[in-house]
């Protein structure tokens, strides 16, 4: 029976070897984003070069890639948000590549996004607004700004920046729009039902909305557009406040074994080809605002992202922690 | 009647292999476990600068100075013991009705635990969210006001949620237990003239009590780790647990290890403790009723309750399956949940993707099957053999092996899940080891996840075999091996099946571990099912669920086909 056993685990054994092997040529591309399916399979095309998608939520993917430590096993980790990559890069987990994107025909708030460790650029970009579902709210007036979501105090959902990206970067770029203490001030009085305010994903926010639990959110205006564009009784208002942009960003392992080729896909994912690509994604990413000139937006998206803020990167990473317990002891059950 | 396992009063051949399965074991389930929590006690294990064993129990403290926390593990608390009551309750009646009595349709009513069990609870949490919330499709139909769908997301709904969702596994256990019971206690009972009530209440259940003290145990252990209730319906009713916040520990960068270890570290004294206060009370003893002359139980005639058990079987089955089943369908088939059940609404689209196979949902559904089948291979034959030398060791060891079993049972997969990534990229010795990433670490990982319930499984059938059995095999001079395969194994085959189904099954089902063990190519349902729902494509997530449902179905349907009624009447022979 001992054979037995030790025959059955040296046999495992080299079958991972023989699956391991088998995908040595490959890129191994870690994202959050559904728009890397269809800019990886135009990248296959036109290069040869095969790539694999470990795809999942940011904060699932985030949390991977954190117990993964300094032994990373992607090439390339595309997610929302720039705060975290920013951290990355100065962990040394991404690599700094300078002058990779000097070809790419970035729009003017493209340029502004590259940053200036170049560790990872800027793919796409949204930005969070308000997503109103106009046959919930009644008769009051549309809200036109952060502070009028107090007047649907109890009605407004909201992800949890513990859990997503792209909400810990509409927490820090409100923070910085507004300030630290009035933006809390603000959202105390505002997401004042836990049952709402603290949601795992971009989806269960939409559920809240369309079901009517919630009237308002807080939301990501790429999947604001995708509902529009689905026939739901949905709004976009872009708070009078101002909002803060939310790019798709890209970057290379230091540990990737495939450095060249993971270049080369960044580079893809930044020309005309790569980005219409993109755009042939169904659902919610792919309603994103282009960062090449020359490309318009899916859907009723209409293009204001010239006066969009960039964030502060280095303040975010640095308030990061205790932003998400101050958010998760306050709005999270 | 005999003790539980007395099969091997004297050792018999025990432990040849002992060691070697133990420390398979060991590197399944207890490494991976152990590196999640020791880091509530050594917080910086795995620091990105190099390890660091400095001790701290700030991660502890934090269990109960911080509000949340605290309240997510009194909640947890609360909701495994009533959960557990609940579901053992409604698994026992069902099991005793279905057993022991002449309703009709029984064929059709022992699938539906099945049903019920095969659809992962993150779908049944979120087909009640479909049906009663505000904007589901209740309110939309006038069936119920949106105030009555509002008060729905409270505790009455939570318990009714988990009476229909959570009794499967008590079913199984005591429906298992029931197999063997052998007609002679009864018959024995109504030549006493005992009625069909005294004979349940005062022979029946008292033979059960063992099987409904593991079916509590166990069912308290699934619900403190459950992990898809916690997300959908009670994150819904504002209603924080464990897994949650463990979940929300880990789904973030930096990742709160001490958090995640310190919660996990609840969970595994939870069940402990619940397993020695069993114990204490004498909650493992057990009973051996297989022996070489069992006879078949008589059925019960229900007479003119005949057609009350019918109706109320019938309302059960919908509440339990039907309905969400019903909602998961709807969803699958509409363009968008807003635009109701009007006809505009309805389209093929999501279907038609699902069984695309070169679309992802398509490759998922194949490979999850392809991993659910080989997991379920690898963990039912280790089980067996682990299980069948468990069985001949010491009454210690038994009792240490069958704790351990129910305890990690409990643990939610995102720990076991977080525990092989470290494991398997981190750890010095097993880094090198090629796995990390490739599918057969997946299978391996589901296998592990199983594994318990094929240990449980396996043990509560092979606890009813009879001493006789063993010393016969014994005496004639057979050796352990020839005796589990001459004469064990065609006595549990129907356990060994019901074990394979229900790995096969969990595997394809399984979430956290599809996320964190996810393949570079391949991916499993659960991560395309949840991608799909982070999408807003929940059209095509429900549609895949279907399919995936479509084809779980058919393994219960082969492994029930596949199950020997008679195999317990070979000891007649």
């Amino acid at each position: 029976m001992k054979s037995i056993i030790l025959t059955a685990l040296s046999s495992a054994l080299m079958l991972g070897t023989a699956m391991q092997a088998s995908q040595a040529e490959t890129l191994v591309l870690y994202t959050a984003l559904d728009t890397a399916d269809a800019a990886a399979k135009a990248f296959t095309e036109k290069t040869g070069i095969d790539v694999n998608l470990v795809s999942l939520s940011t904060g699932e993917l985030l949390g991977k890639v954190s117990a993964e430590g300094n032994n990373p096993k992607f090439d390339i980790l595309w997610v929302e948000g720039s705060a975290v990559m920013s951290r990355l890069a100065q962990q040394g987990i991404l690599k700094p590549e300078h002058g990779l994107t000097t070809k790419a025909d970035y729009t003017a708030l493209g340029k502004k996004l590259v940053p200036g460790s170049e560790a990872f650029f800027p793919i796409s970009v949204s930005t969070t607004a308000i997503e109103v579902n106009t046959k919930k709210i009644g008769t009051v007036p549309l809200p036109t700004s952060w502070a009028d979501l107090q007047n649907f105090a109890g009605s407004v959902a909201a992800k949890d920046p513990n859990l997503s990206g792209p909400a810990f970067q509409w927490l820090s770029g409100y923070f910085q729009t507004v300030g630290v203490d009035k933006g809390q001030g603000q959202l105390e009085k505002t997401l004042t039902n836990k049952a709402l305010s603290g949601l795992q994903s971009g989806e269960t926010v939409n559920r809240a909305v369309i079901s009517g639990d919630a009237k308002i959110a807080i939301q990501q205006d790429s999947t604001i557009y995708d509902l529009i564009a689905k026939g739901e009784p949905i709004k976009v208002v872009y708070p009078s406040e101002g909002v803060t942009a939310l790019p798709s960003t890209a970057g290379i392992a230091t540990a990737s074994k495939h450095e060249e080729a993971a270049k080369a896909f960044i580079q893809f994912l930044l020309t005309t080809e790569g980005q219409k690509a993109m755009l042939t994604t169904d659902g919610g990413d792919g309603y994103f605002a282009p960062l090449i000139t020359g490309i318009k937006g899916n859907g009723a998206r209409v293009d204001n992202t010239a006066s969009w803020a960039i964030l502060d990167d280095d303040v975010a990473a640095k308030n990061e922690a205790a932003w998400k317990q101050w958010f998760r002891d306050q709005f999270v059950p | 009647m005999a003790r539980a396992f007395d099969i091997s009063v004297e050792r018999w051949g025990s432990g040849v292999a002992a060691p070697a399965l133990w420390a398979v074991a060991f590197i399944l389930i207890g490494l991976p476990l152990g590196l999640v929590v020791v880091q509530a006690f050594l917080p910086g294990l795995f620091d990105l600068a190099g390890p660091s064993f400095v001790p701290s129990l700030d991660a502890i403290n934090h269990l109960v100075t911080s509000p949340r926390l605290a309240r997510g593990i009194i909640d947890t608390v609360v909701l495994g013991v009533v959960g557990a009551v609940l579901s053992t309750v409604v698994g026992t009646a069902l099991a005793l009705l279905l057993a022991l009595t002449d309703i009709r349709g029984k064929s059709a009513f022992s699938a539906l635990p099945w049903v019920v069990f095969a659809t992962p609870s993150y779908f049944k949490g979120l087909a009640w969210v479909l049906l009663m919330s505000p904007g589901g499709y209740f309110v939309g139909l006038g069936l119920v006001s949106p105030a009555t769908g509002s008060a729905f997301f409270g505790p009455a709904g939570l318990m009714m949620v988990m009476a229909f969702s959570l009794f499967p596994i008590p079913y199984f256990i005591v429906g298992s237990r029931l197999e063997g019971l052998g007609g002679e206690f009864i018959d024995a009972a109504r030549v006493a003239s005992a009625g069909p009530w005294r004979i349940v209440l005062r022979v029946v259940l008292p033979m059960l009590v063992p099987a409904i003290a593991l079916a509590l145990l166990t069912t308290f252990a699934e619900v403190v780790g459950d992990f898809g209730i916690a997300t959908t319906i009670a994150r819904s009713m504002n209603f924080g647990l464990i897994t949650y916040n463990i979940y929300a520990a880990t789904a973030n960068y930096p990742v709160d290890f001490a958090s995640a270890g310190a919660q996990a570290l609840v969970l595994v004294l939870l069940v402990a403790g619940s397993i020695v206060v069993a114990g204490l009370m004498g909650g493992d003893r057990t009973t051996t009723f297989v022996t070489g002359r069992n006879r078949s139980l008589a059925r019960f005639h229900l007479g003119p309750w005949q057609a009350p058990a019918l109706a109320l079987m019938a309302l059960f089955t919908i509440g339990s399956a039907v309905l969400p089943l019903i909602a998961i369908v709807l969803r699958s088939l509409t363009v968008s949940l807003g635009g109701g059940l009007a006809r505009s609404n309805f389209s093929l689209a999501a279907v038609r993707t699902v069984f695309d196979v070169s679309s992802i949902p398509g490759q998922g559904l194949v490979w999850s099957v392809v991993y659910g089948l080989a997991a379920a291979v690898l963990a039912v034959a280790f089980g067996l053999v682990f299980a069948y030398q468990i069985s001949l060791a010491s009454r210690t060891t038994r009792l240490v092996a069958s704790g351990l079993a129910l305890t990690t049972v409990a643990l939610p997969g995102i720990v076991l899940a977080f525990g092989y990534i470290l494991v398997y990229d981190r750890l010095p010795g097993f880094k090198d080891v090629p796995l990390y990433g490739s599918r057969l670490l997946l299978i391996i990982g589901y296998a592990a996840t199983a594994l318990p319930y094929c240990l449980i499984l396996m043990w509560s059938a092979l606890g009813r075999l009879g001493g006789s059995l063993h010393e016969a095999s014994r005496l004639a001079g057979a050796s352990p091996g020839r005796h589990l395969v001459k004469v064990v194994l065609p006595l549990i085959g129907s356990a060994i099946l019901i074990a394979f189904g229900v790995t096969t099954i969990r595997s394809i089902f399984e979430l956290p571990m599809s996320q964190f063990l996810l393949p570079q190519a391949g991916p499993p349902v659960p991560v395309v099912i949840v991608d799909d729902f982070t999408q807003g494509r929940d059209a095509v997530a429900c549609a895949l669920a279907i399919a995936t449902l479509g084809v779980v179905a058919a393994i219960g349907a082969i492994t029930s086909l596949a199950r020997r009624p008679d195999a317990l009447s070979q000891g007649d022979s």
